[in-house]
């Protein structure tokens, strides 16, 4: 099992990760200043490492992306979020696995279902952590959903199950065209090229 | 020491292999220099030496490698790259590991890859940084460097794991003429300095000519020309592949046939034989009257 | 015109040096504390403990860093969102919430709704507040160099250092990008759609001029050994002492006994 561990974080992998936090961080900053609204993409980077390279390398990605964003922009009420990053990873590196990239209708399914992922870890992180809060304006759906009888938990999870399938809908395509972009020669070096290539 | 015995390589995914039949053998502490047009296979012929063809390149290889009696596909890449062959790539700014913030950690960085002992690390990184004349730069972040600079730091960061062979895939080639000759002067310093083998791709022939003991030249993956740099570097055959020739050797050729340069002379490569040169001839002259 | 809203120049905050006592602690010992004040926050059962926490520890050792002012103002950046934010939404609208407080129109505020901001601005506050004294008086190539001495693996230290080194870098390319595409014509400042496309074509060059340089990178890193086999040395040297060693377990064993407490108590 430490093998497989090991050989998933070939030396380029390990590149990889370190600039895909990277775009992450920079793609996250540039959409929130530009678009203002509940959409992040700040998870592009995550994606490509997981297709590229598997579910670990990017799941480790998306956690390290997590901290050093909380790192360097002094935030550390987004670092526990590193646990739903995490797992938004291994969901699309297991999706990827099962060769969703090739076709952009499944990659969209595949957005959707990482998204409810990534809604259901985040609910309980930002319920019991934060009171369901987050300083930005889908705190107010929180306050709708609690209107109508919800506790916290439920309306965390219902504003996560409104705006995560979106913003994750929207990062596989675009990262699915990126893909597309690159040259076989290229994806021939990572070890899951195979997700990608079609032979 | 280094030898290459009937190597036909091919990337994955090419059609045409990149490298064709290729025989070569190198000698200890010699220095090598290698031209070619692009496409002519010099950096796989590079890659070859270091072990990243075919242990990171994959591809179909024919023929075998040999370092000091090792084959190099039989070898695992950390087991052959750095103990015996350093590595100096044309971009500077993808060199620097990115991981360490003084220029003194960054040379150090291979050796600590390694396990040196920290004081015996300690020694070996100022004896370098004194080598190539670093020393003012040691607690400067490697990013903040000039082109050359950089290239300097990358060749320290690489000699100071003391590789028995050095390849140098056009270091200078993105570097501006002061960082050329920055770099120049370095390589320079290693070859006064040290017993190392030196494998260098370069298109400035002036340097070459007065570094490299040997000129190779490749075309579309065949070996085609071998000899000192003087005769390489002038002969006709350079013109066919691609590559240019000197400005001394081209204003020796253009009078050559008017006879201003000594008919049993070689065409000159570098400044210094092209003064020497036309000095004969113009006493040839002059004795005529 | 250069491009400053579409690209903003990012500023980055983390360690700040200074000739404090603090400063000079093994990594470790200051992330173990970190980590226990934290935890004993969030698992407190007492509403105070968490305000308490912040203003008679946390911000005492923030002092004693001579980071005070910095710790300070960096809190309340992180918490002045949530602060309005939590008082309204749970303030008027706290699931099951009876004892109201003040009544404006259709809208009441609850007595519990605020109880329940209060104790979770106080978590908060300690979360940021000893995360932030942890960042600001501890540079991250130290902590990383502390965690691989402990048994991380090396790789996480390469990551994080040079993600964090290459961050301008990036961030510079993604100005120069964005500056040629607008000189194209492309508009920034339009509607959603447009600035949605104008975002594709940004983030597009963007993404592939990052990824051009990895082969090349992995290649210099395998030149200096990078993947060799053996266990790595480090040139620098962190100082750690008997007394920190022994400071640590004893944070540990403390939060231990603090949440045997808790749950005993539930």
């Amino acid at each position: 099992m430490m093998e497989k561990i090991k050989s998933d974080f070939t030396t380029i992998t390990l590149v990889l990760i370190s600039v895909a936090i990277v775009i992450n961080i920079v793609v996250g900053n540039i959409v929130q200043v530009v678009l203002k609204l509940p959409i992040y993409i700040d998870s592009i980077g995550t994606v490509l490492v997981a297709v590229l390279a598997g579910p670990l390398p990017g799941a480790v990605t998306g956690a390290l992306s997590n901290l050093i964003w909380g790192i360097l922009f002094a935030n550390p009420t987004i670092m526990p979020f590193a646990v739903t990053a995490f797992c938004i990873g291994l969901v699309t590196g297991w999706l990827a696995s099962r060769q969703i990239f090739k076709n952009i209708l499944w990659t969209m399914v595949g957005g959707i279902v990482t998204g409810v992922v990534a809604a259901t870890v985040s609910a309980p992180i930002a319920a019991y952590l934060f009171g369901g809060v987050t300083g930005s304006g889908t705190d107010a759906l929180v306050a709708f959903f609690q209107v109508t009888g919800a506790n916290i938990l439920q309306a965390t999870l219902g504003q996560g199950l409104v705006s995560d399938p979106l913003d994750k809908t929207i990062t596989f395509i675009v990262a699915g065209f990126i893909l597309r972009g690159m040259s076989q020669r290229y994806l021939s070096r990572f070890p899951r090229a195979s997700n990608v290539i079609r032979s | 020491m280094i030898q290459l015995d009937r190597v036909t390589y091919t990337y994955p995914h090419a059609k045409l292999p990149s490298l064709y039949d290729i025989s070569l053998k190198i000698s200890e502490s010699s220095f090598l220099a290698v031209v070619g047009p692009n496409g002519s296979g010099k950096s796989t012929l590079c890659a070859l030496v270091a072990g990243f063809i075919p242990h990171h390149f994959h591809g179909t290889l024919q023929g075998q490698v040999i370092i000091d009696g090792r084959d190099t596909a039989a070898t695992p890449l950390s087991k052959l790259v750095t103990p015996q062959v350093g590595f100096v790539f044309q971009n500077p700014f993808n060199q620097l590991s990115g991981a360490k913030l003084t220029v003194r950690e960054e040379i150090a960085f291979g050796l600590e890859n390694l396990g040196v002992p920290r004081s015996e690390m300690s020694q070996r990184v100022d004896r370098v940084l004194e080598l190539f004349g670093l020393t003012e730069l040691v607690h400067r972040s490697p990013y903040e460097l000039s082109g050359g600079e950089m290239q300097r730091v990358a060749l320290a960061s690489v000699f100071v794991m003391e590789p028995r062979v050095l390849v140098l895939d056009e270091p200078t080639a993105q570097l501006d003429p002061w960082g050329t000759r920055q770099v120049f002067e370095a390589i320079r310093t290693l070859v006064q300095n040290k017993r190392v083998t030196v494998i260098m791709i370069e298109d400035k022939s002036e340097w070459i000519a007065a570094f490299a003991d040997r000129l190779i030249a490749l075309h579309e993956g065949r070996l085609v020309l071998d000899g000192s740099p003087r005769t390489v570097l002038t002969s006709s055959h350079l013109d066919e592949i691609g590559v240019g020739v000197s400005r001394y050797t081209q204003a020796a050729r253009s009078t050559q046939s008017a006879g201003g340069w000594p008919r049993d002379l070689e065409l000159p490569a570098t400044l210094d034989q092209a003064v020497a040169g036309f000095k004969r001839a113009r006493k040839f002259y002059e004795h005529l009257g | 015109m250069p491009v400053t809203l579409f690209a903003p120049k990012l500023s980055y905050a983390f360690f700040l040096p200074r000739t404090s006592p603090l400063h000079k602690f093994h990594p470790l010992t200051k992330l173990v504390a970190a980590l226990c004040i934290v935890l004993i926050g969030f698992l407190a059962s007492w509403p105070h403990l968490p305000l308490l926490l912040f203003v008679f520890l946390i911000l005492p050792l923030a002092a004693w860093g001579q980071l005070f002012r910095d710790v300070g103002r960096a809190t309340l950046t992180v918490i002045l969102p949530f602060v309005l934010s939590i008082s309204l939404v749970q303030g008027f609208f706290y699931p099951g919430a009876t004892h109201v407080i003040f009544s404006i129109g259709p809208f009441a505020l609850k007595e519990e709704g605020l109880l329940f901001a209060y104790r979770t601005l106080g978590k908060i506050s300690v979360l940021a507040g000893a995360g932030l004294l942890l960042m600001f008086s501890t540079h991250p190539a130290d902590l990383m160099l502390a965690l691989v001495q402990r048994g991380f693996p090396n790789a996480l230290a390469y990551i994080v250092m040079t993600a964090i080194q290459l961050l301008p870098h990036m961030q510079a390319k993604a100005t120069a990008i964005a500056n040629a595409q607008r000189a194209r014509g492309l508009e920034t400042d339009a509607n959603f759609w447009r600035r949605s496309r104008a975002l594709l074509a940004l983030v597009g060059p963007l993404v592939f001029s990052a990824l051009i340089d990895v082969n090349e990178r992995a290649l210099a890193l395998e030149a200096r050994a990078f993947s060799a086999p053996c266990s790595k040395t480090s040139l620098k040297e962190l100082h750690d002492s008997r007394g920190q060693v022994l400071a640590r377990w004893a944070m540990l064993i403390l939060l231990m006994v603090f949440i045997a407490w808790q749950i005993w108590e539930l």
